[in-house]
């Protein structure tokens, strides 16, 4: 691996950067690119509106018609809160 | 260069028309009545062993030669057109080859017939990924367009051998050749009747030195690419092995005649089934590619120490399926990877390569068959497969589509700034307006895994650890998931605010 990430690297590994998920080295050399690169904060910071506006969704407005997403999730909360 | 994007479920409505031109051609184009009696109508009209050798050697500098200029050509020109020309110079081939009396003029045909298969070459891929895009804004949909494809190939191609057959029985073997002249006519006007994709055209035409020297170093260049190209190459060599000396086995272990059409039939059946099982999306689940990794290696173990015919026939047909299965996904790796413009020309190269690769393997086998026995040669194949089984995971574990496409970024030999933004996206004004609306359409868009892995971590703020529980996966595929669904979101928001500041 080279020493400095690039942008094209860098754009693959956001959503992992965001969760916390990524291994320390690797987050050390993300939060090393970022200062000097506009390009790479403002896709970050698109990524974080995505996150934001989504969150503002009611679970209605998300295709509720689907009555199998829904059977599912129901399914799974049915299963962890008997747990 | 951006192109505008309909919704998802209306795009992949229109994409199926769109292609169906594309699977006629395909299909058509491989009715080859006359491959079943090539051989028989050549030795009647004088071909020794030599010349039948020489044949094979016109045919083999021919299409690499070839390939790669007439995939440049493709790219700065047109995809339909080339493949037009390749239609006609494959009906001269078939005429020429049908009127011929003696070995010369067959020279010509097979001659005639290496410039059609090489302007072919990459071709069809390249329109099919490019229509893909334009239809769909995704490379997702690749995979079982180009499955559909191979699968109509080889059905074609037994149908007509089959028929070709009973024509060279019922009529004559030079009837067989022109008979299949109209098949070939119907696939040109399939061919005309498809609405090309037009991604690769430019505004200003790059100069042509640089397209070559372009084409040639995203080959070659280290990187994601080349371990993709590398597997791609060794799938390639080793199907062509199995389809040239096949039969040699057969041969070794004293097979009635009756079972050669049979074997023949199985393993072109094979390439058009694997394909279509290569774009499922649980191919690429680790245990299932751990299989597909090992399994060819088994199968090449059998050809080498079993005597049993059907075994032998069975492992030749797992080795040829395996590596159309694994074949999908490579192809839609390597065209994520590469801009459009470079696409035809780039997927020629491949197969050039496979051919330069595969010129001294066949030569190795011939040896060492004659030398040692062909199950002794089965050991050349085994290692072919066990380097491919190496390449494996590196090839097909990283996620295929790039969350920005592959000419966002310069180049990886550029000299200032390598893998830096062209032009870098620019912020979102403050106030976005009516992102909502766009926002649940795109979520309304996403395919269902994507869109529960969306709905469970960004609508209602579950864990990873829950949502990838929810959908029955793992962390990191959910993660890979969720990366994906929010680069599909961003794409739509971000057209949507372009679209609105620049009206």
């Amino acid at each position: 691996m080279t020493d400095n990430l690039a942008c094209v690297e860098i754009v693959e590994l956001v959503t992992d950067y965001l969760d916390g998920a990524l291994p320390a080295p690797l987050a050390a050399r993300v939060d090393a690119h970022l200062p000097g690169c506009p390009g790479c904060r403002a896709v970050l910071a698109q990524w974080g509106a995505v996150i934001a506006l989504a969150g503002q969704l009611s679970p209605a407005d998300v295709r509720a018609a689907d009555p199998l997403v829904r059977q599912r999730i129901l399914a799974a909360l049915r299963r962890t809160r008997h747990r | 260069m951006e192109t505008t994007r309909p919704p998802t479920a209306l795009g992949a409505a229109r994409l199926a028309r769109r292609l169906r031109p594309v699977y006629v051609a395909a299909g058509l184009q491989n009715v080859t009545l006359w491959v079943p009696v090539e051989k028989l109508f050549m030795t009647s009209i004088g071909f020794s062993t030599a010349a039948i050798g020489v044949m094979a050697a016109v045919y083999a500098v021919v299409v690499p030669l070839l390939e790669v200029p007439s995939g440049i050509l493709a790219d700065r020109w047109s995809r339909r057109g080339v493949l037009i020309v390749a239609l006609g110079a494959l009906a001269a081939s078939v005429t020429v080859g049908g009127l011929s009396q003696d070995v010369g003029w067959y020279l010509v045909a097979a001659a005639l017939l290496g410039v059609s298969f090489a302007m072919d070459s990459g071709t069809y891929e390249s329109m099919v990924y490019d229509a893909v895009v334009e239809e769909t804004g995704d490379g997702g949909p690749f995979e079982r367009a180009i499955g559909r494809v191979r699968l109509v190939q080889s059905v074609a191609l037994v149908v007509g051998a089959l028929a070709g057959g009973v024509v060279a029985e019922v009529l004559s073997p030079r009837a067989a050749y022109f008979l299949t002249l109209p098949w070939i006519g119907c696939a040109a006007v399939a061919v005309v009747l498809f609405r090309e994709p037009s991604l690769h055209r430019r505004e200003a035409p790059e100069p042509i030195r640089a397209q070559v020297a372009a084409t040639y170093r995203t080959l070659l260049e280290p990187g994601r690419l080349r371990s993709v190209i590398a597997l791609m190459v060794l799938g390639a060599v080793l199907m062509q092995a199995v389809f040239e000396f096949g039969p040699v086995w057969l041969v070794a272990l004293d097979v009635p005649p009756v079972a050669y059409g049979p074997q023949w039939a199985g393993l072109t059946l094979a390439l058009g089934v694997g394909a279509v099982l290569g774009a499922r999306p649980g191919v690429l689940r680790r245990p299932v590619l751990a299989v597909l990794a090992v399994l060819p290696v088994g199968a090449c173990l059998l050809l080498a120490s079993s005597r049993a015919a059907l075994l032998v026939v069975a492992a030749q047909v797992v080795v040829i399926g395996v590596s159309a299965t694994v074949g999908v996904p490579l192809a839609r790796r390597l065209h994520d990877g590469i801009p459009s413009a470079l696409r035809a020309g780039v997927a020629s190269g491949v197969s050039t390569l496979s051919w330069l690769v595969f010129l001294p393997l066949s030569l190795a086998i011939g040896l060492v068959g004659d030398r040692a026995g062909i199950d002794a040669a089965s050991w050349l194949l085994v290692a072919v497969t066990g380097a491919g089984a190496v390449l494996v995971g590196p090839a097909l574990r990283a996620p295929a589509t790039r969350t920005f496409p592959a000419q966002r970024f310069r180049p990886a030999d550029d000299p200032d700034w390598p893998g830096h933004w062209v032009t870098p996206p620019r912020d979102w004004p403050a106030d976005l307006g009516d992102a909502q609306a766009v926002l649940r359409a795109a979520v309304d868009d996403l395919p269902a895994d994507q869109q529960d892995v969306l709905v469970a971590r960004d609508v209602h703020g579950r864990s990873t650890a829950e949502t990838a529980q929810l959908i029955g996966t793992d962390e990191a595929i959910a993660r890979a998931l969720l990366h994906r669904a929010r680069a599909h979101v961003r794409d739509q928001l971000d057209d949507h605010l372009a679209s609105r500041v620049d009206p």
